[in-house]
Formats: structure tokens, sequence, C-alpha cells
């Protein structure tokens, strides 16, 4: 049963998801309230505190769903099949405070419930005897992804402990490739763009939360691949000491940067957790997102996620790890590219999601087809400034108005 | 007229159906009409004070959901230019702008004609039913 205040609260989480401010709120709630005095005035044996009227009340009035597209002046929108879970997902899930943060989580859990199962499956099904380190290997690393998932940065923290992070620090390096350089300043770049967005105002860290929401998923994966490079340089070597390993192999110094990085986002994350639920200026990424949602121009920094997204699988075969990893990261982002998919047709106008999508498939084309790893880095490089530079001019643009003003 | 239904060929279905869509439509745009009009009438008004002026209006026989209220504002501001609206102290006033003024004046007229037209057709069959009834009798 609902009372008014429950009602403009749920219609509140309707505005905001749909890119609507707080005035369209207040001017809906003095409509609904002078409504309500005209509902009461006509039944003089009903007092104004009665809350069983607020229910009746509230009966009568439509749902807040519909209002709220009324208020913005937009449409519903209708995907067949689809509209029916969007929408349930939408009115329970994604409008309710947290559901942003938990929906971010899904998206980083399932790969990792993908590459869990695969790995376990390839354990049982391959390799019986499981208690060798090469071989449970797969089967921890299945964990690791999955573990992952949950707290990206804190399992790559612990990496960094079982590795003897100082020893490494000070190791030489023996040979650097170009698409080396490529990865890390690509890397490096966003690193820069986590401080900027993790400082400035809500949108940004928002933004910043969800760009490297996706990009903790990216060090992950090259996290696990480290792991398994040592695995089997110890299978190989099986007296060397990890200085050895990582004395001679890029990879490890790569890893370095995946991991400072994945503290870095650990200590965003917290930030932002702090700044959301301490009840200070914050407003909430909730409303943020809605603003992120609805505005068109935010189709470059989808755009710029599925860049990264694509790029991991690249950067760990630019490194010597071909088909063993090729399959799960393939199956990732088939799942992520249609995830997208369905996501832009969603929350923009067709037009603008149809611009997102054929980038998106311009990117997955060159990425596949590339004619080497180090032009298809360059390339990548390319695009990412030019995504960034078409996300930083949108973080400075005007939060979007809602078609009142 | 229940006798005229019950014996006609005609299905009740279809008779449903038809009525539905004239509610949509011609509903509709008699909506916009009569929140023209309101507006016209108070000058400059907002949302809720519309939505009552039409029950009082219309002695609550035509009223109108909050969702098709705001609907229609923002049709009529966004795509139709007829009105504009201004923000104070929280509420969002509207009122016509020179357009609206036009081409409020020539939609009444032209919805004049149509009812009056209409009424010539149904005046009369309404007449031929009644005398089909009297001469089955």
């Amino acid at each position: 049963m609902k009372t008014i205040n429950a009602y403009l609260k749920e219609l509140k989480s309707r505005i905001n998801m749909l890119g609507g401010d707080k005035d369209l709120l207040e001017e809906y709630s003095i409509h609904l309230k002078a409504e309500f005095e005209d509902y009461v005035t006509n039944r003089p044996e009903i007092s104004m505190e009665d809350f069983r009227i607020e229910e009746e009340f509230v009966k009568q009035l439509e749902s807040p769903q519909k209002i709220a597209y009324s208020l913005l002046g937009k449409e519903p929108r209708d995907f067949g099949i689809f509209s029916p879970v969007l929408n349930w997902y939408s009115t329970h899930i994604l409008s309710k405070r947290g559901g942003f943060e938990l929906t971010l989580f899904l998206l980083l859990l399932i790969p990792g419930v993908i590459h869990f199962v695969n790995s376990s499956f390839y354990v049982i099904l391959a390799f019986p005897p499981i208690n060798s380190l090469y071989h449970s290997f797969f089967l921890f690393r299945g964990l690791y992804e999955f573990i992952f998932s949950i707290s990206s940065a804190l399992a790559s923290f612990l990496l960094i402990y079982e590795v003897n992070f100082e020893i490494y620090v000070f190791s030489p390096l023996v040979s650097f490739p170009a698409q080396g350089y490529i990865s890390i300043t690509f890397v490096l770049l966003f690193f820069i763009l986590l401080l900027y967005v993790n400082f400035q105002d809500s949108l940004k860290r928002t933004l910043g939360t969800l760009v490297f929401g996706s990009f903790s998923l990216t060090t992950g994966l090259m996290s696990a691949s480290v792991l398994h490079e040592y695995t089997t340089y110890l299978t190989i070597h099986p007296h060397s000491t990890s200085r050895e390993f990582f004395s001679s192999n890029l990879i490890g110094y790569f890893f370095l940067l995946g991991a400072t990085i994945s503290i870095g986002y650990v200590i965003s994350i917290l930030l932002f957790l702090y700044r959301k639920y301490s009840g200070k200026t914050f407003t909430g990424s909730y409303r943020v997102l809605d603003k992120v949602i609805s505005d068109k121009n935010a189709f470059f920094l989808h755009s710029l996620i599925f860049a990264i997204l694509v790029l991991s699988p690249k950067i760990l075969t630019a490194f010597g790890h071909q088909t063993f990893f090729l399959i799960p990261e393939f199956i990732l982002i088939l799942f992520l590219f249609f995830g997208m998919i369905i996501f832009q047709f969603w929350a923009y106008p067709f037009r603008f999601a149809v611009k997102t999508v054929v980038f998106m498939i311009i990117i997955l084309v060159i990425f596949l087809f590339s004619i080497s790893i180090s032009l298809g880095l360059v390339v990548s490089l390319v695009m990412t400034i030019y995504l960034l530079y078409f996300s930083f001019r949108y973080l400075k643009t005007p939060v979007l108005q809602s078609n009142h003003n | 007229m229940r006798e005229a239904q019950k014996n006609s060929d005609y299905p009740t279905r279809k008779f449903t159906s038809l009525r539905d869509r004239i509610k949509k439509d011609a509903r509709g745009a008699l909506s916009a009409i009569l929140i023209l009009s309101i507006i016209r009438m108070e000058g400059r008004t907002w949302g809720y004070h519309i939505k009552k002026q039409l029950g009082v209006l219309t002695a609550n026989e035509f009223q109108i959901k909050d969702s098709s209220l705001y609907t229609i504002l923002n049709n009529l501001e966004e795509k139709y230019k007829l009105i504009q609206s201004i923000k104070e102290k929280k509420l969002r006033y509207y009122s016509l702008t020179e357009l609206g003024f036009e081409e409020l004046q020539r939609t009444h007229d032209y919805w004049q004609e149509l009812v009056a037209i209409g009424n010539k057709v149904f005046e009369k069959m309404i007449f031929l039913q009644t005398s089909e009834i009297k001469e089955k009798r």
C-alpha cells in the first residue's frame, strides 16, 4: 500500500532514471498537493492527516512511470519481447538506490562466472590429476576470475603480495617492444582519467567509476595472464624464483601497471562509496547515471568503454598469448557487444543508438582483422585519444536539461 | 436503439473498436483544443489549474489524465510552438504564443464545421432508424 510520499519517491526515481531534474518533481509535487487538497476538501468528514485517505487518493493516480514520461515529454520505449524484462529491471533494480552499482557488479561478475565454469570443466574433463601446480592453475585461474569479479582490485593486490612486489620493482627491463610502449601509454592515459574524474563533481565520479569498472576487468584479465605465464615458466624452470621470472619477462612490468591501477581503482571506489553514503554534498550516482544515459552525446563514452574491453585480448596477444586466451575473451567480447547494443537502443534515441552501434562495429572489425598486432594497437590508441577528447568535451558540457527548459 | 442494434447485421464488436478509435483520436484532438482554450481564457496558468478548469467548465464530463495533460502541453510547446512556458517559484506557467492565438481560432472554426457536418448526418441517421423501427412494427 502506497502513500503520497511513497508515490512521490517512486516518481522521483523514474524522473531521475529518464534524465530529468528535481525541478520537475517539485512542480508535479505541487500539482499533486493541490489536487489532494481539493480531494480532501470535498470530503469534510476526513482530515488531511488521515493516512488511509492518502492511500485512497494514490490509488486513483496514474503509474509514476507514465507520469515521469509525460512530464519529460518522452514516449515510453517499446522493444517488443525485451520490453517487459527491461522495464522490470529498470523499475525494480536500476531505479533503486545502488541499482547502478549492482548492474556494474553483475556486468563484471558474469564474465568471471564464465571463466570459472570454463576453467572448472577444463580441469575436470582434460586434466584429472588436479593437484599439480600447472593443472591446478586452470581451476585457480577460473576461481581467480570469479573472485576478481567480486573485488577486482583486491584480488590484484593479493597477487602483488604473492609475487613479492618489492623485489620486482627493481628488476631491470630486458626488452621493450613498441606495442608494449603503446599499451602502457594507453594504461597511463586512463590512470590520469581516473584521477581526474574522481576529484571532480558527481557526474564525473560516476563516469570514472563506469570506465574503471570496465578497466578493472581488463587489468584483471591481464593479471590472470601473468599468473598463467608465471605458472608455465615454473613448469619449464622448476627451480627458478619469482625474481628471475619477472626480470626476464616483460609482461611482469605490464602487470605491475595493471596492479597499480587496480589499487587506484580500489581507492577510487572507496572514495566514491564514502561520498555517496556519507550524506554529504554527494548527490548520488543514481541521479548522475540518469543524466548519462539520457544524454545523446554520451555515446562517445560508451564507445570508449567498449574500446577498452575489446582492447584487452589484443594486449594479451601482443605478449604472446594466443589461442589459450582467445576463446573466453572472445566470448566475453560477444557478450558485452550484444549487451551494449541492447543497452544503446534501450537508453538512447534511435538515431544516436545507431551511431554508437556503428562505431562499436567499426572498432570490433578493426581489432579482429588488424594486419598486425602493432597496427591494431596503434589504431586503438588513436581511437582512444579521439574518444577521450570527446569524452572530456562531453564532461565539460552542461548537464542535460529537461525538455521543459 | 438497443432493439435496432439487436436486429442489425452490424456486429457489436466492430462498433466497439470504432468507438475506441474515435475516443482516442477525436478525444485527443479535443483535449488539445480545450487546453489551448483554457490557457487563452486564463491568460497565464499552470498544469493543475488547467486540469481543474477543464473539470469545472465541462461539469466533470470531460476529464483528462495527468499523463495526457503534460504530454499535450509538451507537444504544444515543443512541437507546435503554440504555447510558451515560464518557470516561477517552482511552477511552470503557460501562455499562448502569437501562433497559438491564430491556430486556436482556426482550429476552433474547423472543429465547429466538423461537428456541424457530423450532426447533420447523425440527425438523419437517428431519424431513419426511428422510421425503420416503426415500419417493422
